[in-house]
């Protein structure tokens, strides 16, 4: 019985949702690394390092609310909740710095810290300023996310997720559920698209 | 744009968008979620994190037990050197107490007594019982 729980997680919930202690400290254990892991993941795209102190005080938050506002009978799909958890997390840190850091919350992820000039190179047909012109940077910062809001949906994600967020082809597939090749041609298609829209931009701008 | 409630606003539930990283979702509904995020910054960046914290999780799992025993190995340690040397004998037992101490502190089961006790309060009387009725039960047993 010991390894049915320790592979599915639907008979362990099912436990928990009697109040079984022993399956809930089961869960705790199995859990209670990967809630480390979200939320220094989450935490360090602001520049943020937790001390394990904080860290802990989130986990004791999110395991006290599963617990007591029994959260896991709202779960429909049992079979693995690593994903939920990781979700909580990290929103459950950013919740919890919000109060403290309330200045380094509000701009997100910026945008030329996480693009390497080679790829901006490539998107803009007219060159891109040097590393120390800061307002030409915003500018063209700014004129690239207006280009991105205008594509479809579908590649504005694609389009994020690889710019952005920095994923290689096949992490983007992998999160989108799609092959490789799709992603890649997708890609394509949308950079097309930005160059074609930001070269629009500059003409109108003169 | 298939559903307007999520490019308009209303963010996806936590338990949700999990469903869509596991792949778990309808056609319609991973349409859905897909068109949110593709618009909303945070969601997209709550579901990338997870994304890629499940994924270093999964990758490294053994470890964070390590360093919670150590406190009980030498406090193994210690007592069992309080018998050797006799002339330390109350040093050595104080070291056992305190590494103890320290080992009791740091495990999990602790902290997740101290959670429960916490629901208790909360959750009176009802929520008293069920849980001592449950504890009544020898754990290691029932797994």
């Amino acid at each position: 019985m010991e390894e049915c729980l320790q592979n599915n997680d639907r008979y362990l919930i099912e436990a928990c949702i009697n109040k079984d202690l022993a399956a809930w400290s089961v869960l705790v254990n199995k859990y209670s690394g990967l809630i480390y892991v979200s939320v220094e993941n989450r935490l360090k795209k602001y520049g943020l390092d937790a001390s394990s102190h904080d860290i802990e005080d989130i986990k004791q938050n999110i395991f006290s609310d599963i617990w007591t506002n029994g959260k896991l009978s709202h779960i429909v799909n049992r079979d693995d909740i690593s994903y939920w958890i990781a979700i909580l997390s990290g929103n459950a840190a950013i919740e919890h710095f919000r109060s403290r850091e309330a200045r380094l919350l509000n701009n997100a992820v910026s945008l030329s810290h996480t693009i390497d000039d080679k790829e901006l190179g490539e998107i803009f047909p007219s060159g891109i300023p040097g590393p120390n012109d800061e307002l030409a940077r915003a500018e063209m910062e700014e004129s690239l996310e207006l280009a991105i809001e205008s594509l479809p949906a579908s590649e504005k994600l694609i389009i994020k997720l690889y710019l952005i967020h920095g994923k290689k082809y096949h992490q983007i597939a992998e999160f989108l559920s799609l092959p490789t090749s799709t992603v890649s041609s997708h890609i394509k298609r949308a950079k097309e698209k930005l160059k074609e829209a930001l070269k629009d931009n500059m003409r109108g701008e003169i | 744009m298939t559903d307007l409630k999520y490019a308009l606003g209303a963010h996806p539930k936590e338990s949700e968008l999990a469903d869509y990283l596991s792949n778990t979702l309808t056609n319609e509904r991973r349409k859905g979620v897909e068109d949110h995020i593709a618009c909303c910054d945070s969601c997209l960046e709550s579901a990338v994190s997870a994304h890629e914290s499940v994924k270093k999780f999964k990758k490294g799992k053994p470890g964070s037990m390590k360093r919670i025993n150590i406190f009980l190995l030498l406090a193994i340690i210690s007592f069992t050197l309080s018998f050797i040397f006799r002339d330390y004998f109350l040093q050595f037992l104080t070291a056992t107490i305190l590494l103890g101490a320290k080992w009791i502190s740091d495990a999990k089961s602790t902290k997740m007594l101290v959670m429960i006790y916490e629901a208790w309060k909360k959750g009176g009387e009802k929520e008293a019982s069920r849980i001592l009725s449950s504890l009544d039960k020898d754990p290691k047993n029932r797994l």
